[in-house]
């Protein structure tokens, strides 16, 4: 990078609009800018730095650009502050723009509203408008690193501050192009942490997974003791439960039969009313016994009184006849005794008549006499008749009433074997009936009922218990469901991590191996300068930076010289060893803007730098008092100056202005 | 005296038979009388249609014995009789009549000896039921 122009304009003392060339050739990279205290020197760096930043020196905050505006600019009701830098980098035209506008009106700072400079710097490269110009800037010289480039010399001494370290290091990373690595570790490391947290989510997945799975066999182990117990309890309560059983059916049995003492008290009772009616029954048929042969003979006092009435209706039936052909044989007999004629034909009987006659007389006759015999036979059937009804009658009754006592008795007889047996039965029953078993199972049942409802309310525990161990390993499964890993998964987020943390490591060795090469090549570059710079070469050996970056000069002893033991001087000059030590090292040929470097500095001290100066850099611009150097001190620079410039503060015009010396 | 079954006033039975009846009516207080046993024993043989002949025959009772107000075995007796043979005499009637209680007595006997006693419902049974053969 060379700065070929840096064009000003309302810049802090520079009123109006300034522009200074410093571009240099290779053989002589050195300009000069004199000038008297307060005339604008800091002011000039302090523009590029604004230009490229919008910030000032090393050390200042970013302050409120506009209060860099020149002051007798701001008191105008509109006004516009710009820097413009032109410089060439890598071949190519690079021009940097910041400018601050001032629109609207205020009479305070704070209540004026600006446009510019917020947006940043305005770059082009070779006429191509850069979409981003921090961006852009930070490529060509970042920030943190241009405070080695653009320098104030009493400033310079905080390098070798300890509590500068972390700036020191981070400008040393820029400085020696390791933004690139370390981005790149850093984008290793934001994948590692990335794939680590991917793996981390995995692995908690996984952990959550494994722990999950030990839940499950936990519960699994639960349950399977709670089974067992259920199991067992079970057992227990239905051996209880049949032992309760067996007890309450014998307790029933004996309350049953107990009751039977109730029922055989009835059954006596009835017994013996059976017993009364039996007798009652017994004593009616033995009254009724008077009528056996009646019942005995019933069929037969029937079919006689039966066959009597037949008997005497045929021999009435005979009588009559007889009774009507009575008067027929007494006219015969008249006509054949007394030879009378016949009374219907009036002819008298013939032998043949006669003997007719006779043998209707004989016939006759046997009927006649028969009649009397008929009446008698009549009348006796008729009293068998009667005699015979009624001792039916009787029959009938009789054989009634003694079929309702046979069957009463016989009812009453088995009404009374069965009431005897089923006494008999309950009585043997009742003799079974041990009063101590009763007493002892009854004693029993209230003991096993005790036991029952423990060993239920256990079992009710244990199968609650058992639900919810189910119910939590339903749940886990679930869980486990949601968070299975693929071992693939695993296995191949491993290896992403394996290889971006191989990645990682070999970066991070490349950009330690790097690093410590380059802190080797400031180190050994920084030595060389120290050894050019310093008058005390018998007792500074080498300048060292340690882990922490801090500067220390180490002696021929190889000590440490404590940087409290060095003077103002002295680390002035460490620090610009260790500045140029750092440039060599990074091969960055930007441009050295310094501001007064020699304060502090004595003679051989100043002359040393003014002599490693031009070895600095491509490009170096020393801003200096009138006084800083003397004829002969500017003389060791005179054939590496390519110009000398003499910043100016005109008091008339209140403006600062660089004009050309030579 | 009824005509139905002769003119005697007395009923016979065997020597042997006697003694039955002897027994028999002292067990039995309810049986009332000789003649009553001699009507189960006439209605029996009549059941049965068996008679037996009568030996070493002796009286047994007078015929009254057979009719009083509680019980008429004369007029049952004699109307079965003079069904069953009805050519026979008053008096013949009661030949028969004696010969088939001389068979129902042994039954009796045969009853009595046993059940120790006169079980009449089971007495009715026997009688009503078995049917004897003569002899």
């Amino acid at each position: 990078m060379i700065i070929k122009s840096v064009t000003i304009r309302n810049f802090r003392s520079y009123k109006g609009e300034h522009t200074v060339n410093l571009d240099v050739d290779g053989t002589r990279p050195v300009i000069l800018v004199y000038g008297k205290n307060g005339a604008g020197k800091t002011g000039f760096i302090n523009s590029i730095l604004w230009c490229f930043y919008g910030s000032l020196f090393f050390g200042s905050t970013r302050t409120f650009a506009v209060r860099q505006v020149n002051k007798d600019v701001k008191k105008g009701k509109s006004f516009d502050m710009a820097v413009t830098v032109v410089f060439e980098h890598e071949g190519k035209k690079w021009v940097v723009k910041r400018n601050l506008e001032y629109v609207g009106s205020g009479s305070k700072e704070n209540t004026m509203s600006y446009k510019g400079d917020q947006g940043g710097p305005i770059v082009s490269v070779d006429g191509d408008f850069q979409e981003d110009g921090y961006v852009a800037i930070e490529s060509v010289l970042p920030m943190n690193a241009a405070h080695f480039h653009f320098f104030d010399g009493e400033q310079m001494r905080r390098y070798t501050r300890e509590k500068n370290t972390e700036e020191v290091r981070k400008a040393i990373e820029l400085v020696l192009n390791l933004p690139t690595l370390i981005n790149s570790k850093m984008d290793l490391d934001k994948t590692l942490h990335e794939i680590e947290d991917e793996r981390s989510k995995i692995a908690a997945k996984n952990d959550r997974y494994t722990d999950l799975l030990a839940q499950r066999e936990e519960i699994e182990q639960g349950l399977e003791e709670v089974r067992g117990k259920v199991e067992h309890h079970t057992i227990e309560l239905n051996k209880v439960s049949e032992g309760l059983s067996i007890i309450e059916a014998r307790l029933a049995q004996y309350d049953e039969l107990k009751d039977k003492i109730d029922d055989l008290r009835v059954l006596r009772t009835e017994l013996s009313s059976l017993s009364e009616h039996l007798k009652s029954a017994k004593n009616d048929f033995g009254t009724a016994i008077d009528r056996i042969p009646h019942v005995v003979l019933h069929e037969h006092v029937k079919k006689a009184v039966h066959s009597f009435k037949k008997k005497r209706r045929e021999i009435e039936e005979g009588l009559r006849i007889a009774y009507s052909e009575k008067a027929k044989y007494d006219a015969m007999v008249e006509m054949l005794e007394q030879g009378k004629a016949c009374s219907c034909c009036g002819a008298q009987p013939g032998d043949e008549q006669r003997e007719y006659l006779a043998s209707e007389i004989e016939r006759l006759g046997a009927a006649v006499k028969n009649q009397t015999e008929g009446k008698r036979v009549s009348s006796e059937l008729l009293m068998l008749e009667e005699r015979g009804s009624e001792a039916l009658n009787d029959a009938t009754s009789a054989s009634t009433e003694i079929t309702v006592l046979q069957a009463q008795i016989a009812e009453l007889n088995n009404k009374i074997r069965a009431a005897r047996q089923e006494s008999e039965e309950t009585e043997k029953d009742l003799r079974g009936v041990n009063e101590e078993l009763y007493a002892a199972d009854r004693k029993n049942r209230e003991d096993l009922g005790i036991i029952k409802r423990k060993e239920s309310d256990a079992l009710d525990d244990l199968v609650l218990q058992r639900n919810e161990l189910e119910n939590s390993k339903d749940e886990i499964e679930f869980e486990l469901d949601k968070h299975s890993v693929d071992d693939k998964e695993i296995r191949e987020i491993s290896k992403e991590k394996t290889r971006a943390a191989d990645s990682l490591e070999a970066v991070s060795k490349l950009i330690d191996a790097y690093v410590h090469e380059m802190k080797a090549q400031v180190e050994e570059g920084s030595s060389e300068i120290l050894r050019l710079l310093t008058h005390k070469r018998e007792t500074f050996d080498r300048v060292c930076v340690d882990g922490t970056f801090a500067i220390d000069i180490v002696d021929k002893q190889g000590e440490m010289i404590s940087r409290s033991d060095l003077s103002a001087g002295e680390q002035q000059v460490l620090a610009l060893s260790f500045m140029g030590g750092l440039a060599r090292a990074s091969g960055s040929r930007s441009p050295f803007l310094m501001d007064t470097p020699f304060g502090r500095l004595d003679k051989e001290h100043k002359q040393n730098i003014l002599r490693m100066l031009p070895e600095l850099s491509t490009q170096v611009v020393l801003f200096v008092t009138n006084d800083d150097l003397d004829q002969y001190e500017e003389s060791i620079l005179n054939r590496r100056i390519s110009k000398i410039y003499e910043v100016i503060y005109d008091e008339k015009k209140r403006s600062s202005h660089i004009v050309l010396r030579t | 005296m009824s005509s139905i079954l002769g003119s005697r006033d007395r009923f016979a039975v065997s020597r042997k038979a006697k003694k039955t009846y002897d027994l028999i009516v002292t067990k039995h207080k309810n049986l009332k009388s000789h003649g009553q046993l001699f009507a189960y024993a006439a209605s029996w043989g009549i059941a049965a249609g068996a008679r037996s002949k009568l030996k070493s025959k002796v009286d047994l009772a007078i015929m009254s014995g057979l009719k009083t107000k509680e019980y008429d075995y004369e007029s049952l007796l004699g109307v079965v009789i003079s069904c069953l043979h009805p050519d026979a005499s008053p008096d013949e009637r009661l030949q028969i009549l004696q010969e088939y209680a001389e068979y129902g007595i042994s039954k009796i006997r045969e009853h009595f000896d046993r059940y120790r006693r006169l079980s009449f419902q089971q007495l009715v049974d026997e009688m009503t039921a078995k049917k004897g053969t003569r002899e």
